[in-house]
């Protein structure tokens, strides 16, 4: 073996440890056996400096980004709506309610049972419908529409059947059924599963019912009882659409409202943010058109 | 209709609950920036990385309660953020199916146009240009200097795997920026040279 070659094949061993000397990785022994070959050896030495001048421009590239203030209140914003939830007496009275519900229920149970195999639909969840108010401070008539997502499409398995689309349109009624086209449209990449007419708290809404896998979104419309968006809630307010939407979130829910003048609209999902601002930005302007025509 | 107006709370449940609070973002809030980094640069999405920091942060804070004060608040975070990615990647994959390994490697084959120096927008661009399992080792040791053993515990591999990954992530990012690298004198040594 030439000395040249030996040297090759020592520069080879040397290099196999470079990427853990950038990082510092070494055991101490061997970084002073590397720190003796850069010493006589330009070409390890200049691999070296290679490697540590690629990872500081990654590193300088990388650092200039930063989070948004936005993001960081609304970090703050969930942690201390979470916080509330779980500290407030409200939470606990409702926590030892609920408790002797469940006890209550169990001694009830066969009852319960037979009474609701004898039940003609869903019925309103007026617990949870107040925990649903409480998650969404400052924004409760976009809990109208999410309350009854829940009840109906999660509670009620609603999300679960699957109607064809004469179906939803003989369930619909004459006035809604032209929301069908439209939905399936609109919502590319989800399937339409369900298009009916449901009952909240004597309230009656049309819902429609859009699954991509485990993601589940509903359409709910329901006639305005007197209810119109706050003038003043703007920070919830977007204008990426040709209308005004509404946005808020719970824990496991996004909700994007919208209304015409004698309906209120709302997409509910357990989408991200993002992904459930585009799918309402294609959906409530298609469907804010077909209520407007339906009001003239 | 019921308003969603909070109940008076007691004085001493109202500073135990704003104590906590504030141990949690004092501890947790000054590393905001690093998740957001490494979450935008795993995606690509500003929007989704906000998403997933966001996500991230209420987790942490559900479990605040099982970390430990005094160990690495930043390395936690860290192992929070990358498990939520797992979770959204896992239904990112199942719902539009996925790149395979072979495509991804050939899409480092892809040359960038000569530049005289490197922006920080060629240096995002290659870096993006990496597969996802290299691009987050490289992300965690390059660039926010965690140690092999945190990035072994942060993404759930071995420490030999991390060691491979950043090699190859280091190589593979070498190659991307090799058309325009020369200026600043990144790939100016040969990898097959040696000998003094």
């Amino acid at each position: 073996m030439s000395v040249l070659e030996f040297e090759q094949g020592y520069c080879k061993r040397i290099r196999v440890y470079l990427d853990s000397y950038v990082n510092n990785e070494l055991m101490v022994e061997t970084t002073h056996e590397v720190l003796r070959h850069l010493d006589g050896c330009e070409a390890c030495a200049a691999e070296l400096e290679a490697k540590t001048r690629m990872k500081n421009v990654l590193q300088n590239a990388v650092m200039r980004n930063g989070a948004s203030a936005e993001l960081r209140e609304r970090i703050k914003h969930d942690v201390r709506r979470d916080a509330a939830a779980w500290w407030s007496p409200r939470t606990h009275v409702m926590q030892w309610a609920l408790a002797v519900a469940a006890a209550l229920v169990l001694f009830v149970g066969g009852w319960s049972v037979l009474h609701s195999f004898s039940s003609r639909g869903p019925q309103p969840r007026q617990a949870e419908a107040a925990l649903l108010r409480a998650e969404i401070p400052n924004a409760e008539i976009l809990n109208i529409g999410l309350a009854d997502h829940i009840n109906c499409a999660v509670v009620h398995d609603q999300q679960d059947k699957r109607l064809t689309p004469e179906q939803m349109a003989e369930r619909l009624g004459s006035d809604y059924e032209g929301l069908v086209p439209i939905v399936r449209e609109k919502a590319a990449g989800f399937e339409m599963m369900m298009g009916h007419r449901c009952r909240l708290e004597n309230r009656e809404f049309v819902h429609l019912i859009l699954r991509n896998r485990d993601r589940v979104c509903s359409l709910v419309i329901t006639k305005k009882n007197g209810e119109s968006f706050p003038a003043d809630q703007t920070a919830d307010i977007e204008q990426a659409t040709s209308i005004s939407t509404y946005r808020a979130r719970t824990r496991d829910y996004e909700v994007v409202g919208f209304e015409t003048r004698d309906y209120l609209g709302f997409v509910v999902s357990n989408l991200s943010t993002s992904e459930n601002r585009m799918l309402a930005s294609s959906l409530a302007p298609a469907v804010h058109d077909f209520l407007v025509k339906l009001e003239a | 209709m019921e308003h969603a107006v909070s109940l008076d709370e007691e004085p001493d449940m109202k500073f135990r609950r704003n104590a906590k609070i504030d141990d949690f973002e004092s501890a947790a809030m000054p590393h905001i920036d690093a998740l957001y980094r490494a979450a935008a640069r795993v995606t690509g999405d500003r929007s989704e990385a906000e998403d997933l920091v966001q996500e991230t942060y209420l987790q942490a804070w559900k479990s605040f309660h099982r970390f430990q004060p005094g160990t690495n608040c930043r390395a936690w975070l860290f192992k929070i953020l990358f498990h939520v990615i797992q979770q959204h990647r896992r239904k990112w994959y199942s719902s539009r199916g996925h790149e395979t390994d072979e495509l991804l490697e050939q899409t480092v084959a892809y040359q960038p146009p000569v530049a005289q120096h490197l922006k920080d927008e060629d240096v995002l661009a290659a870096f993006d240009k990496i597969p996802q399992q290299y691009r987050d080792v490289v992300l965690l040791a390059d660039v926010e200097a965690f140690s092999y053993k945190e990035i072994a515990e942060t993404l759930s591999i071995p420490l030999g795997t991390v060691m491979s990954r950043l090699s190859r992530g280091r190589k593979l990012l070498r190659s991307e920026l090799a058309g325009f690298a020369e200026g600043y004198g990144i790939n100016k040594s040969n990898a097959n040279g040696g000998g003094k």
